[in-house]
């Protein structure tokens, strides 16, 4: 049932895109000019080709022991645990290489090299699409895209582009971050209004630590952005059929255990199992300083805890110095779920916990960017972790010692920079 | 003394004025385009759209003195350069486009005059006769 809303959804808005396409080259006959232009107007190998790069080298040292910190899902240690330090948090590199042959068309390569979740360094492509502008204001594409789920998702990695060292951790940690498959991009002006329309539809293979393979498939991506004077406004649907195997086979060991073991695997199977979420976003830069935040809410089928996150943050720039303030927290729940009952099997039900418990945490931020050059910038930030009790957290490699309700601080130096 | 005053005064503005020469948005004579909103100077040069309402396509023009520049983004957009850089860095690893050509003065005349959509920035002393200063609200 949702599902045919969400396609009903999807379709209007292409047969809307459609007729606002439409009845915008009506009234817009003077395509002439620039077409007569372009005629004699010979493009240069620097304007077909275009080579860039993004990169970010840094460090982070935490002072708790028992816990690693990771920036991503897919990555299998952090600080904390396994090193006090790491630079493997935040240093990455990023290049990207652009086809322009005409005003229409452009295909787009980016690859990018950081810390993957079998520890090595090996590139992987972050962007391949080819994109063809039916009008001015209409463009459709065809390949792997980056999700447009949240306001910093599509450039989450481009840390000279981000106020901050990264996204706040409690509402940007996704596992599936692109797709392969199509997408439109519509933008064009109502008056004041600057209205900007992406949409994506795909299918997705991630891989994570231990070898996890997490597929998503029939996935959309609905993005709705505003902009007015100095202020966005951003609106955002998506939804995925997800399946990991081997987390499924791990809940299908419950099936052993009579009907009790039977509604466990019933409730927290993920074999095409749906998530979806609603995302709001408002952003305010009028310069000098810059305010905003995001929420979202998850919906879910299986044993991904469906829920709420949220940010606000704001900074001031001092000439060069941008000093900046930032509060995250997400709770996402399943309410009472099914356990396993008899004293004996209370091992099975500390497991599941693990998996299906409550996530709960919070984060105060405090840093500071520092434009040095017109191409990098310095930023030094400290992140206040704190969980809470009978919660799990997004920390990875958890040690028992770790007691829920400990917080964990975070310190962070990297130069951000493109070229 | 109260006249010398006065003229020291006039003399001091005069001077301060041509000192902060302004930044004017400039195209070919016979451009289509007469005047610009302020938002539609941001659309262009910052990359959020390719095309004006009633004008179609338009070509932006950066220019290389990092001064005048400066002055361009600060009075325009209200962004610093290295805000502009920041931003640019968004559009372009989204794969949604490249900031404009950056030219020097010689280049920038010798295409206005030949494009009649392309848009470009000088300050007010250094507009020729054949080029049009856009009206900008």
């Amino acid at each position: 049932m949702t599902q045919m809303l969400s396609y009903k959804v999807l379709a209007l808005s292409l047969v809307l895109i459609a007729d606002l396409a439409i009845a915008e080259e009506a009234v817009l006959p003077t395509e002439e000019a620039p077409a007569s232009y372009e005629a004699n107007y010979a493009r240069g190998f620097s304007d077909v080709f275009k080579f860039s790069g993004f990169g970010t080298l840094g460090v982070a040292g935490s002072d708790n022991d028992r816990v690693d910190f990771i920036s991503n899902l897919t990555q299998p240690n952090g600080a904390g645990y396994t090193r006090d330090w790491t630079a493997t948090l935040d240093s990455r590199v990023g290049v990207q290489l652009t086809f322009l042959p005409t005003d229409k068309f452009s295909a787009v390569l980016q690859v990018t090299a950081e810390q993957d979740w079998d520890n090595s360094w090996n590139p992987d492509v972050e962007w391949a699409f080819l994109q063809y502008a039916l009008t001015p204001n209409l463009s459709v594409r065809a390949g792997r895209m980056v999700l447009p789920l949240y306001m910093f998702s599509e450039f989450r990695k481009v840390g000279f582009a981000l106020p901050w060292v990264r996204p706040p951790n409690e509402f940007y940690n996704v596992p599936n971050h692109t797709v392969d498959g199509l997408g439109v991009l519509y933008q064009r002006r109502f008056g004041a209004v600057n209205y900007t329309f992406y949409g994506t539809y795909g299918e997705d293979d991630s891989r994570f630590p231990g070898d996890v393979h997490s597929k998503a498939r029939e996935a959309f991506t609905l993005s709705n952005t505003f902009e007015y004077k100095d202020t966005s406004f951003r609106a955002s649907y998506g939804r995925a059929k997800l399946t990991l195997e081997d987390l499924d086979d791990f809940f299908a060991i419950y099936r052993n255990f009579g009907p009790e073991g039977e509604a466990i695997y019933d409730e927290f199977s993920i074999r095409d199992r749906e998530y979806s979420q609603l995302a709001l976003g408002v952003w305010h830069d009028p310069g000098k300083w810059f305010a905003g935040g995001e929420w979202s809410r998850g919906f879910s089928d299986s044993f991904i805890q469906p829920g709420d996150s949220w940010y606000i943050t704001g900074g001031y720039r001092f000439n060069k110095l941008t000093p900046y303030l930032t509060y995250s927290k997400t709770r996402r729940d399943h309410g009472t779920t099914p356990h396993l009952s008899g004293p004996t099997l209370a091992p099975l039900n500390d497991l599941l916990f693990t998996f299906v418990g409550p996530i709960r945490q919070s984060t105060i931020t405090v840093g500071t960017r520092w434009d040095f050059a017109e191409n990098a910038a310095f930023k030094v930030q400290l992140d206040h972790i704190m969980t809470e009790e009978n919660s799990n957290t997004l920390f990875t490699n958890v040690q028992p010692n770790f007691d829920e309700g400990d917080s964990v601080n975070l310190l962070s130096l990297t130069v951000d920079f493109v070229f | 003394m109260k006249k010398l005053c006065h003229i020291l005064w006039l003399g001091l503005m005069l001077v301060a004025a041509t000192a902060q020469a302004d930044v004017v948005l400039v195209v070919a004579e016979n451009s289509p385009i007469e005047s610009l909103k302020r938002h539609d100077v941001e659309d262009i040069f910052l990359g959020k759209a390719a095309s004006l309402p009633k004008i179609g396509k338009v070509t932006p023009l950066d220019r290389n003195d990092e001064k005048l520049r400066e002055q361009f983004y600060t009075a325009y957009t209200g962004k610093t350069l290295s805000q502009v850089k920041a931003h640019w860095a968004k559009i372009i690893f989204t794969g949604r486009g490249y900031p404009p050509k950056t030219v020097g003065l010689d280049e920038l005349k010798a295409t206005l005059r030949n494009n009649p959509t392309a848009i470009g920035y000088m300050s007010t002393e250094q507009v020729d006769d054949d080029l049009k200063i856009l009206k900008t609200n």
